[in-house]
This record gives C-alpha cells, structure tokens and sequence, in this order.
C-alpha cells in the first residue's frame, strides 16, 4: 500500500468529510515563470544585502591615536592606585549599632520614669486632699462617702451591711458625744413625747 | 540536469561554485518548499516572502549544515519555523488575507460550494496552535509519512499521530458547526 493510499485511508477513518474536501480540492494558482525567475531573484536580493553589510563594515569606529598601546598600562597604573590607598587607608571602628530591641526598651523605661516623677510632684503638691481608707482594697473612699452613698441606696443593701459599713463613723461620731448619765435622763425626759413616738413606728416592723 | 544533495553540498564549500550551488538547491526543491509554506498564509505574496526568507537564511546558514538529517528536512524544517514566525508576525493582517484572497489564486472553474469548504478549512487550520498546525499541513496537503514528519519536528510517531488525530478533529467539528 502506498503512502498516499494510507494517508487517505487513516483519513477516511478520522474525518469522511475532510477526505472530501481534499478530493476535490482544486490546484492553486502561482504566477507564471515565478519558479523561473526564482533564483535570479534571490540571488540578487542576496548580493545587495550582502553588499550592504560589507558597506557597514568597512566603515571603521573612531578610536584615540595609540588607544590600544597604552591601554593595558592605564588599566594596570588605576589598579596600583587603588592598592595604594586601601593600603595607606586607617581601620576606622565604626560605633556598635545596639540591637533594636534593646534601644526601645531604654526609650520606653525613660518615658515611664518621666511620667512616674510627674505624678509623684503633683501628689506631693496637693496635700489637702482627704485621706482615704484603702485598707478594704475596693475603693479608696471616706466613710463619710460610704455612709452617703448607702443611705441613698439603703434598699440595695442588708441592715448588717450598713451597720458594718457605717459602723465605724458611728463610733467615731459617738466617742465625740461626751455625756453623764444625768444629761440623758434629763435629754430623755425632755424628749419623752418625740421617743415615745418613734419607739411606735418602728414597732410595726 | 539534476544534482544530488551530496553534489550540491560539495558545490557550496567551494566558494567559486556557491552560486551554481544555490541554484541547483532551489530548483531541486523550491516547488515543494514553496507549497509548504503557501499552505500556512494562503496567498502568492505572503508565501513569496516566506520562501524568499527562507532561501536567504539558507544561504546564510548552509556552511554549518552538519548533514545530521538530509538535506531536505533542513529545508523543510527552515520553511516552517518561517512560515510560522511570519504567521505570529502578520496575524490580524492574516485573519482578513484568508476571507479576501482565498478563492484569487485559484482556478476560475472553482464551484462555489467547493469554494466555500476551502475558505473554511483555511479559517479551521488557522485555529490550530502552530504545533498541530504544522502537523496538520504536513500530513494533509504534504502527505507525509509520519518517520519523515518525526525526523523534521523531532517528535515521536506517536504523538504526531496524536496531534493529527486531534487536529483533524478540531477542524472536522469547526466546519460542521
């Protein structure tokens, strides 16, 4: 079987319609004498690109007068120089760049005792202030705000509570009140009625 | 008289006789170097300058032919890169050379529908990437046999075979769409 039978065949196989389109392809159409002339044409395209070339290299780059003689002895007198100044050179220590980490640390330690001996001026320059008691470690307040703020909010709070609270601005107040035993009864007998009263609103309880 | 390839390679060594070797080249096989690559582009002009480009680079380049393959797939093989290369090169100009020039340059006696098929097949081929294409051109309109197709593309038989089969596939199901 021939190459052309087989190519038909695998062809056929692949594609009819493709067969098809080959069988009845028409022949193309090239100028005539184009193969004739062929040749000539090219070799003369040849022959003028090839003349051209030679036109370009003929003409010779422009180079100083005696460039090449001295060339080497130029390059060699830079490289002498060089040598000679590395050598005469001194070895200059450079300062020790300290790690990054470190230098913030000492910026930020700075800032914070800066901002430690502010507070401690203004604490030192403002002594009238009241004293609070910080012994419960809740709240630095008076026993007077305490007081306060539990009698207006009485209701949230058990009557222990409060008496723990207040009790000790109570002692306070109480050894304050200094009076015998004839002032009461004389307090009492004059105040009996205003007692006598309170004794019975609170009995309801 | 035709010279072999081995006389003509002789006369290319000698530079007195380059010219005469040149010529015996060109009319053992410019017919079929310039079919090859006026199957890519689809028209005189196009496939002028591809064979002229070729034929340039072969002047240039035939001192260091090393006689590796023979002389014809160096050829072949030059013609194609080219063709290829200028295809890249002109390829919107190319698109519109296909639907305008297609049915110049073909005999008169052409039927339309014939016609037709061919400028579609032309559009089909111009889908392809350059590797199957090339495949394609050379098995279909070369008909090539697949070692000789293997020795030109240094691809195995097999995957040419692959890639023809794929191309004609291609081209079948874009003609019938």
């Amino acid at each position: 079987m021939s190459n052309k039978t087989d190519i038909l065949n695998e062809l056929k196989e692949i594609s009819p319609l493709l067969l098809q389109i080959k069988e009845n392809e028409k022949s193309l159409l090239i100028p005539p004498d184009y193969f004739l002339q062929l040749a000539d044409n090219l070799l003369g395209e040849i022959k003028s690109e090839s003349d051209l070339l030679a036109s370009i290299k003929k003409e010779k780059t422009a180079v100083p007068e005696n460039y090449f003689d001295t060339f080497g002895d130029t390059i060699i007198s830079k490289i002498k120089e060089q040598e000679t100044i590395i050598e005469r050179g001194k070895i200059i220590e450079l300062p020790k760049q300290e790690h990054k980490i470190f230098t913030l640390f000492k910026r930020v330690a700075l800032a914070a005792s800066i901002v430690g001996a502010v507070i401690f001026v203004k604490q030192v320059q403002q002594p009238g202030l009241p004293a609070n008691d910080c012994e419960d470690g809740i709240a630095c307040l008076t026993q007077d705000e305490i007081y306060q703020y539990m009698n207006a909010n009485a209701q949230d709070f058990e009557v222990q509570q409060i008496q723990e609270a207040v009790k000790p601005a109570l002692e306070k107040q109480e050894t304050k009140i200094e009076m015998n035993e004839k002032e009461i009864e004389r307090y009492i007998q004059e105040n009996n009625n205003i007692i006598e009263a309170e004794d019975a609103s609170t009995d309801i309880f | 008289m035709k010279f072999t390839d081995e006389e003509i390679l002789a006369q290319f060594k000698d530079a007195s006789t380059k010219e005469k070797a040149f010529r015996n080249l060109l009319s053992n096989y410019q017919e079929r170097l310039y079919y090859h690559v006026r199957r890519y582009v689809h028209n005189h002009e196009d496939a002028n300058d591809i064979l002229q480009n070729t034929c340039i680079k072969i002047w240039n380049a035939i001192d260091n032919f090393r006689g590796d393959s023979s002389l014809y797939t160096w050829l072949y093989r030059i013609a194609g890169n080219e063709a290829i290369t200028f295809i890249n090169k002109n390829k919107k100009r190319n698109e519109v050379d296909i639907e305008q020039t297609s049915a110049q340059y073909r005999s008169a006696s052409d039927s339309l529908e014939a016609d037709e098929l061919s400028q579609k097949l032309e559009h089909a081929i111009a889908t392809l990437p350059d590797k199957q294409k090339q495949v394609f051109i050379m098995r279909y309109y070369d008909e090539m046999p697949y070692e000789k197709m293997a020795e030109i593309s240094e691809t195995s038989v097999g995957a040419l075979k692959a890639s023809y089969h794929h191309a004609v596939k291609k081209i079948e199901e874009i003609l019938t769409a």
